[in-house]
C-alpha cells in the first residue's frame, strides 16, 4: 500500500501524457478510405473494452487470493476494481452505441458482443451492490469474492450461449466479424497507442480507487476502537 | 452423510408443506405472472405456441426467485442459521441438503405451473409434457443450484431480494436462452434441441460442482 | 458520406467526462479521509 502511495501521482502524470499524445496521434493519423471518421470512435471503443475484461481478470486474480491467502491487500485491489471495470465497461457500450447509430442505423442491436457487455455491466453493478448491502466487513469481502468467481466462470458461458444463439436469428448480418472493419496499416499505431494509454489509465483509476478505499477502511477501524474504548 | 443432505433437505420441504408458505404464494405468484403475459400479448393459439418456451421460461425463473428468497429465511427467523453451520457435517452437504430442498419445491410448483400454461394459453402440446418437463428439470437443477449459492449470499444483505434478482438474473441468461431453444426445439417435429441440451447440461456441471464449493468459502470461520 | 464528426466527438466528449468526473471524485474522497485520519491521529 505504500508502494501504491508512492507510485500514484507519477503514474497519474504518465497517464496524462501518454492520453494527449495518444489523442494527438489519433486525430492525425490519415483516416480509413471507406470509413472516415468514424474509425475515430474505435481508438477510444476498443481499448474500453479490453479493459473491461482486463479489469474482471485483475477482479477474479485478487478474490482467489483473497480467498486462499486471506490477504486484505488483495481484498481492496478487487474493491478496487470493480468500479473501474464498470466505468470502461459503460463506455465501451456507449461507444458503442455510438458507432452503431451511424453503421447499423440503430443505437442497440443484440449483438452477441454488446450483449455480453451489458450482462458484464450487470454482474459489476451487482458486485458493488453486494459489497454494500453487507454491514460485516469480512463477510462482504468473501462473498463479493465467491461471487467475482463464479461470474468469472459464467461469463464464457454467456458469451458463447449469446453468441450461438444470435448466429442461430440472424446470420451473417451485423453480428461476427462483417459488421466490424479490420484495422490495419496506418491504422494501428494511434490503436497501440491508444491501447497503451489505457492500460495506464486503468492502472491509475485502480492504485486511486484502492488507496481510497484503505484511507476509508482506517477511518472505519478507528471509529470501531474509539467505541471500544468508551465503552 | 447421505443422511444429513436427506434430513435438511426433508425438513425444509415437509416444513414448508405443512405452512404452505413459499409452495402456495409461488404457485399463486405464477399464475398471476401468466395473467399478466395473457393480458400483455393476448397471443391467439398459433402465436401463444411460439410464444410458450419464452412465456413458461419467464415464469419459471420468476416464481424460482420468490422460492429462493426463502431458503435461508426460517435459520434466518429464529436465529438458526449458525446452529446449522455449527452442525458436526461438511459445509458442502450443508448446502447440498438446502439446494435438495429448493430443488424438490421448485419442482413441484414447476410440475403445476407447466399444464395451468398450457390451459391458460391454449395450446394443445398435452404429448408434449414429459419433453418439455424433461427440459424444465435440466434447467432448474442449475438453476437452483446457483440460486442457492446467491441465496446464502445475500442472506445477510440489505433489501436482500432486490439484490437476489440483480445477481442471478444475469448469470442465469445462458440458461434461460439455452432452456427456451431446446424447449422450442422439442416443441416442433423437425427441432434440434440437441445442442442447447448440451448447454443446460454444462450449466448444470459447473454450477452443481462449484455451489458447494463456494457455500464452504461463503460460511467459513 | 455521412459526416460522422458529431459521434466521434460525443464518444471522445463521454470518454473524458466518466473517466474524468471519475478520478476528480476519488482523488477528492481520498484527501478528504486522510485529512480525517491526520485528524484523528494527532487531535
Amino acid at each position: 500500500m505504500n508502494f501504491l502511495a508512492r507510485i500514484q501521482r507519477p503514474l497519474g502524470i504518465i497517464t496524462l501524457l501518454a492520453l494527449g499524445a495518444s489523442t494527438w496521434m489519433v486525430f492525425n493519423a490519415p483516416l480509413d478510405f471507406q470509413q472516415g471518421n468514424s474509425v475515430r470512435i474505435l481508438y477510444a471503443h476498443v481499448p474500453s473494452a479490453k479493459m473491461a475484461l482486463f479489469c474482471y481478470i485483475l477482479l477474479t486474480l485478487s478474490s482467489i487470493v483473497y480467498l486462499w491467502k486471506k490477504n486484505e491487500t488483495a481484498d481492496i485491489l478487487a474493491e478496487a476494481a470493480a468500479p473501474v471495470g464498470a466505468a470502461f465497461t459503460a463506455v465501451t457500450l456507449a461507444s458503442g452505441a455510438i458507432w452503431g447509430k451511424p453503421m447499423w442505423g440503430t443505437w442497440w442491436a443484440w449483438d452477441a458482443r454488446l450483449t455480453s457487455m451489458l450482462v458484464l455491466l450487470i454482474l459489476y453493478m451487482g458486485i458493488m451492490a453486494l459489497r454494500n448491502a453487507l454491514d460485516e466487513p469480512l463477510k462482504a469481502a468473501r462473498a463479493t469474492a465467491v461471487l467475482a468467481i463464479i461470474g468469472a466462470v459464467d461469463l464464457p458461458i454467456i458469451h458463447y450461449s449469446v453468441v450461438w444463439w444470435r448466429t442461430l436469428h440472424q446470420p451473417a448480418s451485423f453480428g461476427g466479424s462483417s459488421g466490424n472493419p479490420s484495422i490495419t496499416g496506418d491504422l494501428l499505431p494511434p490503436l497501440l497507442a491508444m491501447a497503451i494509454s489505457f492500460i495506464l489509465l486503468g492502472g491509475y483509476l485502480v492504485v486511486l480507487k484502492a488507496r481510497e478505499v484503505e484511507a476509508h477502511r482506517q477511518l472505519e477501524q478507528l471509529d470501531v476502537e474509539r467505541m471500544e474504548e468508551d465503552d | 452423510m447421505l443422511k444429513a443432505v436427506y434430513r435438511i433437505a426433508w425438513k425444509d420441504v415437509v416444513g414448508d408443506l405443512r405452512r404452505r408458505a413459499t409452495l402456495s404464494s409461488m404457485l399463486f405468484f405464477s399464475i398471476a405472472v401468466l395473467v399478466v403475459f395473457q393480458a400483455a400479448f393476448e397471443p391467439d393459439r398459433q402465436a401463444a405456441t411460439k410464444l410458450l418456451p419464452g412465456l413458461l421460461w419467464a415464469t419459471v425463473l420468476f416464481t424460482s426467485l420468490m422460492g429462493l428468497g426463502r431458503v435461508f429465511q426460517a435459520e434466518e427467523e429464529n436465529g438458526a442459521f449458525e446452529g446449522l453451520m455449527l452442525a458436526s457435517v461438511p459445509r458442502g452437504i450443508i448446502f447440498l441438503g438446502k439446494w435438495l430442498g429448493n430443488l424438490l419445491l421448485t419442482l413441484l410448483v414447476q410440475a403445476m405451473i407447466l399444464p395451468l400454461t398450457l390451459i391458460l394459453f391454449n395450446v394443445d402440446a398435452w404429448h408434449l409434457i414429459p419433453h418439455i418437463f424433461g427440459v424444465l428439470i435440466l434447467g432448474i437443477l442449475g438453476l437452483t443450484g446457483l440460486g442457492v449459492l446467491l441465496a446464502a449470499m445475500t442472506q445477510a444483505a440489505r433489501s436482500r431480494e432486490t439484490l437476489l434478482a440483480l445477481l442471478l438474473l444475469p448469470l442465469v441468461a445462458p440458461l434461460l436462452i439455452a432452456g427456451v431453444q431446446a424447449t422450442a426445439g422439442v416443441m416442433v417435429p423437425d427441432g434440434q434441441p440437441g445442442p442447447w441440451i448440451r448447454l443446460l447440461l454444462i450449466f448444470d456441471t459447473v454450477y452443481l460442482a462449484l455451489a458447494p464449493w463456494g457455500f464452504g468459502w461463503l460460511v467459513e470461520e | 458520406m455521412i459526416d460522422y464528426t458529431p459521434f466521434v466527438v460525443a464518444v471522445y466528449g463521454i470518454t473524458v467526462v466518466i473517466y474524468g468526473l471519475l478520478t476528480l471524485k476519488w482523488q477528492r474522497s481520498l484527501k478528504r479521509a486522510q485529512q480525517q485520519l491526520s485528524e484523528q491521529e494527532n487531535p
